[in-house]
């Protein structure tokens, strides 16, 4: 089973790293680079917080709301913590939950898909169904009130978020399913004697997988965004864990005397949300490109 | 005579036609597609039974039948004497195991993320690999697989081995495709290869050395082939026997020497005649058939052919759509819609089983009555002879034919065929 593991996945991530660096010189490969650039620089800011931040990030350091300069290169908030330091030390929420709730949702949104795209019929129709009715939602709304019910903490927010990706990736996941499934070389593998769970693990997957990476940096862009907005609501983490989303909430009423103590988080979030999204945009193209030529190829030799 | 290695009675595949809600409630949700309406035929070990008939026609339907890619709707299908119409899932294992599927596209049949060499490896784990008796050995060793896929590979020619086993599709020719796929399907040493269209796709030059290799194969491994092909031409260089096919049937089967040198059926003849000959002098007139294939959801009465056949009878099937169908061609012409056009258009025109009608309303069907009449007369034919009778039924004028003659199978010189002719 190990083994078996390692060999679709090696090919299969292989192939995928290999298409985006053969394309690695477009403007969507660019895109791709800048948007993974800052993404890691981020992620190592949250791992070397403890290193790199100038001060406790929960201590009151100097007098409140000092602009930036000096030693506070992005001045001091309303209760005269460092901006900058909570930031750096800040970052690690948004990242923990994209690893947790992109996880969740990948892992139950893409058997989900398998099986449905691959079973069809009623089964089919009955997990759309429930997919839909989740979808339907307001993605945001949902979140709060799952949290609402769920209560606080990283685990409970990832989770309120990654139920609200499931569909996602379940549609994009099934729809890809039910068109290749129709392709030869399923029919071929049923026909062959293959057992349905080898059809769908080693014949539908791989063919299925350059749509994960995509789904994915949109998700994490979005959870990004959904965690500050639950923060702002009051429905994110509990006081004492630096978080960009709780400064803003903490801080947005004296813009107008402190305008850098949200308008840094903020920019972050910014900043964040848009590597994303450059990663997603950028593996969209070079990635969906991928099927269409393919497609053509065969087309032709028809 | 020794027991056929398969016999197909009687099979019939039909699909449901699917409709929406609203149609089905209209009575609409019975209409299904009658891929294969009653086909019988059986194949001897080491035999080349060839299948040819144009697309659509159902022979590739009768391909998946009997790998249970396709469940039959009635008929039987027997395989060294044992039923496997209906098979559980053991059986049917163990079935794909005998009869196996050559595909026509073996690009799309070959998984574009999978290397050659695991598409072939993935069968031996999942079958076994082949034993010395003709059993199976299940084996987790994977240097044996490696070593079995070797093997393989060497057997269709495909050297150095190791060279191809970490190729993907994408990164073979045409040729070197089919025989991976060819080698996918020895490697469960299958005894009969149900071959769909496996040269089709296939550059001329290629084509031959492929035909040649599959003999070759068949030789080899003592294989027996349900040849399935549009091509005439190269059913001649393969196949023992032939059947031709037509809309779900077959019209005639024979030995294939006895087929191409003195056809029978009109549709078989056509099929001949259309046969490019490499030479520029040559003149003779061509008969072949008019129109299209018609739909197989509601397939002609009586003889499929009949409305394209160039030597139809009067009681070849004539029906009420085929009036439809007339006046359609006739008023191709200009002139003739233009001095007809009282009775059209042709959508007012409806067609129910052997009756076809016009629905006049307020106008006097008198008119329309006596155009139709002089139209049948004037294109005269088998079709003239079918009527039954023109009439008008208070409001509406009527064409009504005559129930076809019983169309069965017959033995003409040698071979079966199925014609009215014979």
């Amino acid at each position: 089973m190990a083994g078996w593991f390692a060999r679709g996945r090696t090919s299969l991530v292989g192939r995928l790293i290999g298409t985006f660096l053969g394309q690695s010189r477009t403007i969507a490969g660019i895109l791709v680079w800048i948007g993974l650039g800052v993404v890691l620089t981020i992620l190592v800011l949250a791992l070397l917080a403890p290193f790199i931040a100038p001060f406790d990030p929960n201590t009151k350091v100097a007098s409140p709301e000092l602009p930036p300069g000096g030693a506070f290169l992005m001045g001091t908030d309303r209760g005269g913590q460092d901006v900058l330091s909570r930031i750096i030390w800040g970052s690690r929420v948004p990242l923990a939950i994209i690893a947790v709730s992109t996880t969740i949702s990948l892992a139950l949104g893409l058997p989900l898909g398998l099986v449905s795209g691959f079973a069809g019929g009623r089964m089919d129709r009955g997990i759309l169904l429930v997919m839909d009715s989740i979808y339907a939602f307001p993605g945001l709304l949902l979140a709060i009130a799952i949290a609402a019910v769920i209560g606080r903490g990283i685990l409970n927010i990832s989770f309120a978020i990654a139920v609200v990706y499931i569909p996602t990736y379940f549609r994009v996941i099934r729809n890809h399913v039910t068109s290749v499934k129709q392709e030869p070389y399923v029919e071929a593998a049923v026909a062959l004697g293959m057992p349905r769970r080898r059809v769908i693990g080693r014949y539908i997957l791989p063919n299925v997988a350059q749509s994960i990476p995509v789904i994915f940096s949109v998700n994490a862009a979005d959870a990004v965004l959904t965690e500050a907005g639950l923060a702002v609501l009051g429905l994110g983490l509990p006081p004492g864990i630096p978080d960009w989303g709780f400064d803003i909430s903490l801080n947005w009423q004296r813009f107008d005397v402190s305008w850098w103590a949200t308008f840094f988080p903020g920019l972050f979030i910014l900043i964040l949300t848009t590597a994303l999204t450059f990663v997603g945009e950028g593996l969209n193209d070079i990635l969906n490109p991928l099927l269409r030529k393919r497609e053509y190829k065969a087309g032709a030799q028809a | 005579m020794t027991e056929p290695l398969l016999e197909v009675r009687d099979l019939k595949v039909y699909f449901p036609v699917f409709s929406g809600f609203v149609q089905r409630l209209l009575g609409g949700g019975d209409a299904r597609v009658h891929a294969v309406d009653g086909v019988t035929f059986s194949i001897a070990e080491g035999e080349v039974f060839g299948l040819v008939g144009e697309s659509g026609c159902g022979k590739s339907t009768i391909a998946k039948t009997l790998v249970g890619l396709v469940r039959a709707t009635s008929g039987r299908l027997l395989f060294r004497g044992e039923d496997v119409t209906r098979p559980d899932p053991k059986t049917l294992f163990r079935l794909r195991e005998r009869i196996q599927l050559i595909y026509q596209d073996a690009h799309a049949a070959l998984s574009p993320a999978m290397t050659v060499g695991e598409a072939i490896a993935d069968v031996l784990r999942t079958h076994g690999l082949p034993g010395p008796s003709g059993n199976r050995v299940q084996t987790k060793s994977e240097d044996a697989i490696r070593e079995a896929v070797y093997r393989t590979f060497d057997d269709v020619g495909l050297r150095p081995p190791a060279f191809y086993y970490n190729k993907y599709p994408d990164e073979l020719s045409g040729g070197q495709k089919q025989r991976v796929v060819a080698a996918r399907v020895l490697a469960l040493r299958p005894q009969l290869i149900v071959a769909d269209e496996p040269v089709a796709m296939l550059d001329m030059s290629v084509r031959a050395r492929m035909l040649e290799f599959l003999m070759e194969l068949k030789a080899k491994y003592h294989l027996t082939y349900l040849f399935i092909t549009h091509d005439l031409a190269t059913a001649k260089f393969m196949c023992d026997r032939i059947g031709i096919m037509y809309l779900g049937r077959i019209v005639e089967m024979g030995r294939a020497s006895t087929i191409y040198a003195d056809p029978k059926h009109p549709y078989t003849k056509a099929l001949l005649e259309a046969i490019p000959i490499p030479d520029p002098e040559r003149k003779t007139k061509k008969i072949l058939p008019r129109g299209e294939v018609p739909n197989a959801v509601w397939p002609p009465a009586g003889c499929r052919f009949h409305p394209r056949c160039p030597a139809v009878l009067a009681s070849c099937g004539w029906e009420g759509r085929d009036v439809i169908a007339l006046l359609e061609e006739r008023w191709l012409s200009p002139e003739l819609a233009e001095r007809e056009a009282l009775a059209g258009p042709v959508k007012e025109w409806e067609a129910d089983g052997l009756i076809a009608r016009r629905q006049m309303g307020k106008t006097d069907p008198g008119p329309v009555y006596d155009l139709i009449r002089r139209i049948l007369l004037e294109s005269g034919g088998p079709m003239a002879g079918a009527v039954r009778k023109v009439s008008i039924e208070g409001t509406v004028v009527v064409v009504e034919f005559r129930p076809p003659d019983l169309l069965v199978p017959k033995e003409a010189e040698g071979r079966v065929v199925e014609c009215l002719l014979y």
